[in-house]
């Protein structure tokens, strides 16, 4: 486990437009935001300039450009409805680069995408960095109804073959996307060539976790926890692990399944 | 150079720990300082206390642990924690590389435990001062228990006390009818120093599963939602005890930490703002200092206590 520099930025909102239902992608310049960046990490931002809300929000990074970072968010609460206020111009306070992000071996080859909803968010800096890789993709995606399925073009047109679900049918099969996923991951060898990535709701990569060990295939879902540091000194996020309760923020949020205890909700009281 | 102009003596000396300015930071709001460091350099600070350790690892309370309250956050960690021989074999390295004061705040299951801990910390190379939990509301067993009482207070101090030649501050609960009773007891039992407040207990419910918002149900509560009770200990404490007082809860800022001063406070400690904005206590340090030039004060030992009453 490596840790780069963190640190605390004043960026600049450079566009903030909405690309599906009450969800949004924001463009930030922020040119001392240290370019070491991995795609799986996450800033922590301020939604607020006083004590209401009072605590930072955590988000994965969309995309890393020279100079820009990118966030695709939903607006759920007052945090992120303070986010959908920012103009053109307007300063944001975020710190990061945060977290482990994925992990791309050299040996990769073949990588199974699974995102549930607001899950896409990390997956466009992962699909550059596999594509950069020579890594072939195949995304299985699913959300609600179709206007939830955000960035649909940009991702195949960066190669990435797609297999869609949705609950009420709108578009590709009705059902979750655990159902399709299972379908379509028959027997597959273990190797390193192969790995899947997930993100999602956490039913959604539990179960895809259990998918993968039992095939002893590779395995990393990037979770979420409520936060209040976002930099491993609060010991507030933590997650049920074969080596006791570990930070999301810090230790993840990106976790080989392999080490998830995803049967248990928690660990025994001492 | 014209005298008032130079630069105000922020050093101050707490339970014989000199410090180069009144502003630390508060145990749990920090880890053990790897992770802050990333941030800035933490010598810049007058003392950095770490998470509460205890005899053995801690595995901590099941999440969820914390939520948001208006203007402050509810915690109920349930001081997970490494175990004090992981700290000192681990930790204490890279905080002996600090140029800044280091409090261990430990916490036991018994008195004697919290002897124990006292003593393993005693020989320790790079611990300068002993924080005594006595006040943790996240525990089943220890904690807030001895904080509560007169005589457990008063007992937990004098194992601890025979246990280390240390420093030792004693960590208030405002979980109490009179925290000036508790106060006293520390003190009579050779206390060198208060610390307070730890956190209130409090509670909040998601109506929607009806259920609490911790697992554990009630919590810590912090920030600047519990300033003015801290402020109003701090006030209450330091006038009937004749030990430097650190005071914490809620500050923010150098106003918030220079009224903790005023009201008896040798020095500030920061939690919850660590989270929300982690340089705050280095532009607390600033403003403290551009406060006392403004004032014309020399030192800042000059603002402990100097808050003006009406006589009643
Ligand atoms: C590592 C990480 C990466 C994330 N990345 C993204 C992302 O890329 N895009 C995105 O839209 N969201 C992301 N989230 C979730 C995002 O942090 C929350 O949606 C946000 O904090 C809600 O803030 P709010 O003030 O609007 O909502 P609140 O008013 O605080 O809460 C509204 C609802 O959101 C839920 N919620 C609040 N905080 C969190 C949280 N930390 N995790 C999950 N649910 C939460 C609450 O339980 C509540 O139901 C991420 C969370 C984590 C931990
Ligand atoms: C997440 C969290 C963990 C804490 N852990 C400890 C602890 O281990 N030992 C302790 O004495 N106090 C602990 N505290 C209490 C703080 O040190 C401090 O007394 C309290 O939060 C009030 O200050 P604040 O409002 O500035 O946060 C913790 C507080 C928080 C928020
Ligand atoms: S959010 Fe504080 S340790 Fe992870």
């Amino acid at each position: 486990m490596s840790f780069f520099p963190i640190r605390q930025v004043t960026a600049r909102v450079t566009g903030n437009d909405p690309v599906g239902e009450a969800t949004f992608r924001l463009i930030l310049s922020a040119t001392d935001f240290p370019p070491t960046a991995a795609p799986g990490q996450f800033v922590m931002l301020r939604t607020s300039a006083g004590a209401d809300p009072m605590l930072r929000r955590a988000f994965s990074l969309h995309d890393r450009q020279e100079g820009s970072l990118e966030i695709l968010y939903k607006v759920v609460g007052r945090g992120t409805a303070w986010m959908a206020q920012r103009r053109t111009g307007d300063a944001i306070d975020l710190i990061g680069p945060l977290g482990q992000g994925f992990a791309i071996a050299p040996t990769l080859r073949t990588a199974l995408l699974v995102a549930g909803g607001m899950g896409i968010a990390p997956f466009r800096f992962l699909i550059r960095s596999l594509r950069a890789a020579g890594v072939d993709m195949l995304l299985f995606y699913g959300a609600r109804t179709e206007r939830d399925l955000l960035e649909l073009a940009e991702m195949e047109a960066a190669g990435v073959s797609l297999l869609l679900a949705t609950e009420d049918g709108s578009r590709g099969e009705r059902g979750r996307i655990t159902e399709l996923f299972q379908q379509h991951f028959r027997k597959v060898e273990p190797s390193e060539a192969f790995k899947i990535f997930a993100c999602g709701p956490h039913e959604m990569l539990y179960e895809v976790g259990r998918i993968a060990r039992g095939q002893a295939i590779a395995c990393e879902v990037s979770l979420e926890s409520h936060m209040a540091c976002g930099l491993g000194t609060c010991m507030g996020c933590v997650i049920a692990t074969e080596d006791g309760y570990q930070r999301v923020c810090r230790e993840g949020p990106v976790f080989s399944a392999q080490r998830l205890l995803l049967d248990e909700i928690s660990l025994a009281q001492d | 150079m014209n005298v008032s102009k130079s630069a105000p003596e922020l050093s101050v000396e707490i339970a014989g720990i000199r410090m180069k300015n009144p502003v630390l930071t508060a145990s749990g709001t920090f880890g053990y300082g790897e992770e802050m460091a990333q941030i800035y350099d933490l010598s810049q600070l007058g003392a950095l206390t770490v998470k509460g350790l205890s005899l053995r690892p801690q595995t901590g309370n099941r999440p969820p642990r914390i939520c948001e309250t208006p203007a402050g956050m509810l915690n109920s960690i349930g001081l997970q924690n490494i175990g004090v021989e992981a700290f000192v074999r681990d930790k204490l390295p890279f905080l002996r590389r600090i140029d800044t004061r280091v409090l261990a705040n430990i916490y036991g299951h018994s008195a004697e435990e919290y002897a124990a801990v006292a003593g393993i910390l005693d020989g320790a190379d790079g611990v300068d001062g002993i924080e005594l939990n006595i006040s943790c509301p996240n525990v089943k067993k220890g904690g807030m228990a001895f904080g509560t009482d007169r005589a457990e207070t008063g007992r937990v101090v004098r194992l601890a006390r025979k246990a280390t030649g240390l420093p030792l501050i004693v960590k208030l609960s405002p979980n109490v009818t009179d925290i000036t009773e508790i106060a006293r007891a520390a003190e009579g039992e050779g206390a060198d120093a208060l610390s307070l407040i730890n956190t209130l207990l409090g509670m909040a419910v998601d109506i929607d599963r009806k259920k609490p918002r911790l697992s554990r149900g009630v919590g810590g509560l912090s920030g600047p939602a519990i300033r003015p009770v801290a402020l109003r200990m701090v006030y209450q404490v330091s006038r009937v005890t004749e030990l430097p007082v650190i005071g914490m809860g809620g500050i923010v800022c150098a106003e918030d930490a220079i009224a903790f001063l005023l009201v008896g406070a040798s020095a500030v400690s920061v939690g919850t703002a660590n989270f929300v904005d982690p340089l705050c206590p280095l532009e607390m340090i600033t403003g403290i200092e551009a406060y006392l030039k403004e004032h014309g004060h020399t030192r800042v030992q000059e603002l402990v206590g100097a808050l003006e009453m009406e006589q009643v």
